[in-house]
């Protein structure tokens, strides 16, 4: 029997499991081998100093701390477990489609763009200051040439 | 989840009388109290182990904790397969393994370690502490696991089997060899002989 053998057999004994060997054989290498033999006085002592050093109590809040950790769940599992109900993912569904049908009639069909309300803007308060913007907005309808409707006169 | 009133001394006797699989069968349907018998049974068992693998209160408590957390919103999952107490050993090591860097790096006063030949005041005990968490910090990290789960927590190979997902050869590997490390370096952190 080699040395590691040994080793692993006198751990397997002490915990009294298999020790993959012949009992006898191991014996017999105990009798000769002085390491071994002090490996199999020491072993023994190693779980006596690991259950003596001090090992930390659970705090009084352990178990709330738990319950409280276990309820908080994020946005997102919350969202998941809404949607496993099959008749909410129906209602969602079917409220979404509404949205959009909604938003397509009901937003306003103007020809004029955003931009341009924003330049009228800076125009006006240019004509106030008395800047004159035509070299770096070179032609435009002033506001008066425009329909209410947002399309432009010929003037 | 509501709040539960403080286990009566009756429902606190019946921890010891129903088996793990009772327990978490109750939990599965919804049983609070079954939750509370699991934690009862198990929290300081789950700290001590995971205090062995990181040497700090704090991230002992943080592990454990998280440790619970997972294996109770698993519990729709659970099938049974496996014991209560390896699934929830499995989390916190591999809850540990994923902060050893952490720990690792702390500094373990161990150059004033000084053990009296019969150590037994508490401040002695105290020291003794440290020179084992000094001294399984030092193990590599599966030997280290293999013999808190042996030495402390008393599982049995094919446990520690099922909890490190190896074969049983390997824990009595394992095992055997932490031993002989512990042995050695035992004797290198406080000049005694065990």
């Amino acid at each position: 029997m080699k040395c590691k053998d040994a080793r692993a057999a006198i751990s397997a004994r002490l915990d009294g499991e298999d020790i993959g060997f012949d009992r006898e054989a191991l014996e017999a290498h105990l009798a000769q081998c002085l390491e071994c033999r002090a490996e199999a006085d020491a072993v023994g002592r190693i779980g006596e100093i690991l259950r003596s050093a001090a090992a930390p109590v659970p705090s009084a809040s352990f178990d709330e701390r738990v319950l409280d950790g276990l309820s908080r769940r994020s946005w997102f599992d919350r969202l998941c477990d809404w949607f496993e109900v099959p008749a909410r993912r129906v209602a969602v569904a079917l409220g979404l489609s509404a949205l959009v049908i909604s938003c397509m009639f009901l937003v306003p069909n103007s020809s004029v763009p955003p931009s341009h309300v924003g330049l009228d803007i800076l125009r006006r308060q240019a004509a106030e200051a008395g800047v004159d913007l035509s070299d770096i907005y070179p032609t435009h309808p002033a506001p008066s040439q425009r329909s209410e409707g947002g399309t432009i006169k010929c003037v | 989840m509501p709040k539960q009133p403080p286990l009566t001394e009756r429902e606190l006797e019946k921890i010891g009388e129903e088996t793990d699989e009772q327990l978490v069968d109750l939990a599965r349907r919804g049983d609070r109290h079954a939750l509370s018998r699991l934690l009862a049974r198990y929290r300081q068992r789950a700290v001590r182990a995971a205090y062995g693998m990181l040497h700090s209160v704090e991230d002992a408590e943080d592990v454990a904790q998280e440790a619970f957390i997972r294996v109770f919103r698993s519990l729709p999952a659970y099938r049974g397969r496996g014991k209560f107490f390896t699934w929830l050993y499995r989390i916190i090591i591999n809850l540990c393994a994923s902060r050893r860097r952490m720990a690792s790096s702390r500094e373990i006063a161990t150059e004033e370690i000084e053990l009296g030949e019969h150590p037994e005041t508490a401040e002695e005990a105290a020291v003794r502490s440290v020179a084992v968490s000094a001294v399984l910090t030092r193990l590599p990290y599966r030997q280290r696991a293999a013999l808190i789960l042996r030495e402390i927590e008393q599982l049995s190979y094919a446990d520690i089997a099922e909890v490190m997902e190896i074969v049983e050869g390997t824990v009595k590997y394992h095992v055997s060899e932490a031993r002989r490390n512990f042995r050695r370096m035992w004797l290198e952190e406080t000049n005694h002989e065990m």
